[in-house]
């Protein structure tokens, strides 16, 4: 589904990714770990085509990112730390633009199940996006996510921000996702929420993943002791 | 897609203030324009008028005064005598040559306040029939008026660069870009789908307002020529918007910040209606320098000190010029004090004509550069258009002043022929002088003057486009912010 | 003292380092010169033609040969306009009110010519002078130099840095406002030397002696000018939340400023007070010189008393010349004419020019444009002022001319014929423009102006500046 080979992004000399090599199936969910800087957001900008591969290929459904720019976003949702929307437009007005540029046109009661889906009320969702809060944004721009039905997803640090609670229902929905048969990359410092909802984490440090283990593997101590061992210098 | 993207930006815009206080402001402009042109138009009729209504009156009076001549109820005067050709010629009869404001002449003052609209012909010299002038406070003249060519050439541009400069830029700003970014959807059609609504929505606001604005000035368009010269006069318009959008877009598109491309923007703006005009001007005068009017003066003041102490060899030279008037002459007609006034009077201006000819050709060089220039700025391109179209700038000028050339000949050969037949005018002849009628210039003509800057702002507006969206579909964070690089 | 240094110092280098100011700078000084330079040719050309005409026409006038005073007075003389040597910078009204005036008897003319109607398809977007870019490119620059002074510093977040420092808030803003300054000042004193270089060349020391209070007062003018946007820029940039805003802002002020207000204002006085047309002013003039009931009374009851006095029955035997006499009571009854006319069209300019120094206080540059146009010895003032001196000569001439007519009688049917004597006996027309008190107090208003956005944008300035948020 989402595929690195020898993935490599350098700015003006300095390494941001170091041959990344990276396969994640249908119904995976990949955290990757790392300190800011690692390369954990460079890898998910190198999958969205937003900067250029200084070598190697990010592909997703076999589709090259760089070749096939349009066609690969259509099988990939994107939720950024920060989720900013429309400040003047409301929670299911936005929904309905971004679906409409994802290629979907849904009845209201859809774009309304998917925000409850992303666990936004009702009242919420009628209201323009100025008097939102962080956490709730967030959920604006997961229910866009699921409302895309891609093969794939990509996260980047959705869940700071959110409260325990929120954090924990978000999980809930990942888990209900992967179990569909999508592909989930995750850039994390969460290491407690890695082990819960991942199915595989990987340590990332100065542009390489330096570790990748199967999370069922793993004990909650074990994940601990690898990743500070691996920060260590 | 393009209808839900531009449906979109609808409201986003439509719930915004700026757009609001924008259209308001333009608004305001445009209604100010127009009236403030409505009202420059209808003194330029009264004033129109007035000249007709004195010239009808006066013509009338000397006919009458002829008549009571003619039945020997009256004595003619010795200076005043509306029979004398010569007198009537250069004094009694006189008529004015009208430059009429066009049908459509609210929408732009151009240069009509400062190029006079009535010049009173006389068999005098030509120079001194052109300096005539109208009255005006030169503060005025120096600062322009406000009309709608105004609003459009410098305002306009600027109500788009308000709407344009953040396109991107704004949205990179508010973090709604990578959102949009992560989407299938080619980022060029988003900015296309931005700049297309952009565009119809300050169009049709411009539209809008300058027809009622037009309808309550009491414009008619009631001819066909002025519907088309209305619709090419919003072609061109919209091509001049369509410029500055492309140049906003691709700014925008290529800049760091919304602020960084408002200040390239505004930049831009600075140089192409104010620098580049006024230095076009500038390049121009010195490169081909117009001899001083100051030289012109003395030059005539010359020639006529020299044609008073030739008198007798002027009128000689004066028939070798005119053949058809010397038939039925006599020798002692030499001595006769009004046909040696129209000799001098062309003796003065054979003298005189190589410098006039010096500054004539000198100023066409001044236009001819001037032509080549004007592709530097879309600004001189849409200001000339918008003149030429509606008959109030250079162009239309030049036409009134070549008619005036022609009917400056003609009144002088209808009053030279009777004064050298010794002819008196009579009252049944006063209805045959003639008459001046302008002859606007054809629809065709100024459309081809139109053409080529409508083509260039086309042309230029398209190059940038597609310049922009190609450069717009790629990757936007590369060069742009570098945000949430990790 | 030395805080405020060391701020200027960092603001100075900061700009300089900055590639868009160097060439911005670069394109400012190049624009500046090349007006100075064609402002300079330009003048110097008017100038010399100017003077050789006047020469010429007083040569003219001398060598007329034997004429009857009133053929003398027929022909006439010219004047020419002169231009103050500061038109260099500044170009006025010039372009918009003619060269020269014919002075001939009975009559008194408009100047002719305008030079602006000898011009091409682009002569209203004006010629670039150095005027221009005083009033309106350095203004920009300045805007763009400290739109980022503090929402800058804020957005980079070495604001907090700073404050953290303790330091003073008014000391911040003056460094930054000298920084600004100092780096104007890199681009301006070159060009003033430049200018002032030029006006050397073109003239001799003792026109640039006599300009001085002029040359100095314009630019005191303008630095205040100048330091409305600097004071201003800074105020904004401290005021708004970013510097995106005050960019905004500063922008709109400035097309305000420079663009709108001068057009709308002059609308705005026209509408006032407004300009009669041609037509309608020569027919009331002409219907009131036409009027003449008056005056030939007047003349009867003079020739009565004259041949009264004389114990005469017929003019031919006075000890004078009556056609003199009648000569001048022409001219009187029509100068009455004229000077009501004449004088009524100018106040009307000069209501609609005052009107719009008066409404100067919405845009800094009505009042500085007015200043500049003044002191540079072209604004309508001046040429109002040229106009009644050549009328006055006019006037003089025809008096002098028929008092000569009426102390040579002559038998019936023979003229009276006048020589070189009599034209070299005329003194030469000579025009010197008002001096710089008469300028200054003319724009007393103007001046108050400039000082009071000078005033209150300082006061903006600092008080933005101390209420300023470090986040």
């Amino acid at each position: 589904m989402l595929k690195a080979k020898g993935l490599t992004k350098r700015y003006n000399g300095t390494v941001a990714l170091d041959s990344l090599d990276l396969e994640i199936g249908p119904g995976e969910v990949f955290c990757l770990l790392g300190a800011n800087g690692a390369g954990k957001t460079t890898t998910i900008n190198l999958f969205l085509n937003f900067v250029e591969p200084t070598s190697g290929t990010a592909t997703i459904n076999g589709l090259d990112v760089t070749q096939h720019p349009i066609e690969t976003k259509k099988s990939v949702a994107y939720i950024p730390e920060q989720v900013m929307l429309y400040r003047n437009l409301t929670g299911i007005e936005n929904l309905e633009y971004f679906s409409a540029l994802a290629g979907h046109t849904y009845p209201s009661l859809a774009l309304l199940g998917f925000l409850d889906q992303a666990g936004l009320d009702q009242d919420a969702a009628a209201r323009r996006m100025a008097v939102y809060s962080k956490g709730m944004r967030q959920k604006v721009g997961i229910a866009i996510a699921i409302a895309k039905k891609a093969g794939a997803l990509l996260l980047d640090e959705p869940t700071s921000g959110l409260d325990p609670k929120a954090s924990n229902e978000f999980s809930e929905l990942l888990k209900k996702l992967s179990a569909s048969g999508v592909a989930v990359l995750m850039a994390t410092h969460d290491l407690f929420r890695a082990k819960e909802t991942g199915t595989r984490v990987g340590i990332m440090k100065h542009g390489q993943l330096v570790a990748a283990h199967e999370t069922k593997d793993l004990g909650h101590q074990d994940l601990e002791r690898i990743y500070l061992e691996h920060m260590r210098d | 897609m393009f209808g839900r993207i531009l449906k979109h930006e609808w409201v986003v815009l439509r719930r915004e203030t700026t757009p609001w206080v924008l259209t308001a402001l333009l608004a305001a402009l445009v209604g100010y324009a127009l009236f403030s042109a409505a009202r420059w138009v209808a003194f330029q009729e009264s004033a129109i008028d007035a000249v007709f209504e004195e010239e009808s009156g006066r013509l009338e009076r000397l006919r009458t005064e002829l008549q009571e001549i003619e039945a020997g109820s009256r004595q003619p005067s010795r200076n005043a005598d509306p029979g004398n050709p010569e007198a009537a010629g250069s004094r009694l009869a006189i008529r004015s040559a009208v430059h009429p404001p066009s049908p459509l002449a609210v929408l732009a003052v151009g240069q009509s306040d400062l190029y006079p609209y009535y010049l009173k012909v006389s068999t005098g010299s030509r120079e001194t029939i052109l300096a005539a002038t109208e009255i005006e406070n030169p503060d005025r003249l120096l600062t322009g008026r406000f009309d709608l060519a105004f609003v459009i050439v410098y305002l306009y541009p600027l109500f788009v660069i308000a709407l344009g400069y953040n396109l991107i830029s704004g949205e990179r700003e508010n973090g709604t870009f990578s959102l949009v970014a992560s989407q299938p959807v080619p980022l060029r059609r988003v900015v296309a789908a931005k700049v297309a609504l952009r565009l119809l929505l300050s169009l049709g606001l411009i539209l809008a307002l300058s027809l009622t604005g037009m309808a309550l000035a009491g414009v008619e368009i009631a001819t066909p020529d002025s519907a088309v010269r209305l619709l090419l006069w919003f072609a061109v318009v919209s091509a001049y918007g369509l410029f500055w959008f492309a140049l906003a877009a691709l700014v925008d598109l290529r800049s760091r910040s919304s602020a960084a491309s408002a200040v390239v923007l505004s930049g831009a703006w600075l140089l192409l209606t104010v620098v580049v005009p006024s230095s076009v001007q500038l390049a121009v005068s010195a490169y081909y320098p117009v001899p001083s009017r100051v030289e012109m003066i003395q030059a005539t003041r010359r020639a006529s000190a020299a044609a008073a102490t030739a008198s007798s060899q002027l009128l000689a030279r004066y028939y070798e010029d005119h053949p058809e008037l010397v038939s039925d002459i006599g020798e002692a007609d030499l001595e006769d004090f009004t046909m040696l006034a129209f000799a001098r009077r062309e003796d003065i201006e054979r003298q005189v004509r190589p410098m006039v000819d010096e500054y004539e050709s000198q100023l066409g060089r001044q236009q001819t550069l001037v032509d080549r220039l004007r592709f530097l700025s879309p600004a001189i391109v849409t200001q000339a258009a918008l003149e030429d179209l509606v008959g109030r700038g250079h162009r239309s000028h030049r036409r009134f002043l070549a008619a005036v050339d022609g009917f400056h000949r003609q009144w002088r050969g209808f009053f030279a022929e009777r004064t050298f037949r010794k002819e008196r005018l009579t009252a049944d002849a006063y209805s045959g002088i003639p008459r001046f009628a302008f002859a606007a210039e054809p629809l065709v003509e100024s459309a081809g003057a139109v053409a080529p800057g409508l083509g260039m702002l086309i042309g230029l507006a398209a190059l940038m486009g597609i310049f922009g969206l190609r450069g717009a579909g790629r990757r936007p964070f590369e060069q742009g912010g570098g945000e949430e690089v990790g | 003292m030395k805080t405020i240094r060391v701020i200027a110092i960092k603001e100075v280098r900061e700009i300089f380092r900055d590639g868009r100011f160097r060439a911005a700078s670069a394109t400012v000084l190049v624009l500046l010169l090349a007006a100075f330079a064609a402002g300079w040719k330009h003048q110097a050309d008017v100038d010399a033609q100017h003077r050789a005409a006047q020469m010429e026409t007083r040569e003219q006038w001398v060598s007329q040969g034997e004429k009857n005073p009133h053929s003398a007075a027929h022909y006439g003389v010219y004047a020419f306009l002169p231009r103050n040597m500061l038109s260099m910078v500044d170009t006025g009204v010039y372009p918009y009110t003619g060269v020269a005036v014919w002075l001939e008897a009975h009559r008194q003319n408009g100047l002719l010519h305008r030079p602006a109607q000898d011009g091409t398809t682009i002569q209203r977007f004006g010629q670039l002078t150095a005027a221009t870019v005083l009033q309106l490119l350095i203004p920009l620059m300045i805007i763009l130099l400290a739109f980022g002074a503090y929402a800058g510093e804020r957005e980079r977040g070495t604001l907090t840095q700073l404050f953290s420092l303790g330091i003073d808030r008014r000391k911040l803003a003056v460094g930054k406002a000298l920084g600004v300054s100092t780096a104007l000042a890199m681009l301006l004193v070159p060009a003033a030397f430049a200018g002032v270089a030029a006006l050397m060349s073109t003239s001799g020391s003792g026109e640039l002696a006599g300009n001085t209070a002029r040359i100095l007062a314009m630019a005191a003018a303008y630095l205040l000018y100048f330091g409305v946007f600097v004071a201003l820029s800074i105020g904004i940039s401290a005021w708004t939340s970013s510097s995106r805003s005050a960019l905004l802002i500063l922008l709109s002020f400035w097309i305000a400023n420079g663009l709108v207000a001068p057009r709308l204002v002059s609308e705005v006085a026209a509408t006032v007070w407004p300009t009669p047309s041609s037509v309608e002013f020569n027919a009331a003039l002409d219907a009131d010189l036409a009027d003449r009931t008056e005056m030939d009374a007047e003349l009867e009851r003079v020739r009565e008393e004259l041949l009264a006095a004389h114990g005469v029955s017929d003019l031919s035997e006075l000890p004078v010349n009556f056609l003199g006499l009648s000569f001048q009571a022409g001219e009187d009854h029509a100068n009455a004419v004229f000077d009501e006319h004449w004088n009524g069209l100018f106040d009307t300019f000069e209501r609609q020019n005052g009107l719009q120094k008066k409404l100067s206080f919405v845009a800094p540059v009505l009042a500085i444009r007015s200043l500049s146009m003044a002191l540079a010895g072209a604004d309508f003032s001046h040429h109002r002022d040229f106009v009644d001196a050549a009328e006055g000569y006019r006037r003089d001439l025809q008096r002098r001319l028929n008092a000569e007519i009426e102390s040579h009688p002559v038998a019936p049917g023979e003229t009276y014929l006048a020589d070189a004597e009599l034209w070299e006996a005329i003194p030469t027309f000579e025009y010197r423009a008002p001096g710089v008190g008469w300028v200054l107090r003319n724009h007393v208003w103007s001046l108050v102006v400039l000082g009071v956005w000078f005033g209150v944008s300082i006061l903006a300035c600092s008080t933005a500046a101390r209420r300023v948020r470090p986040v």
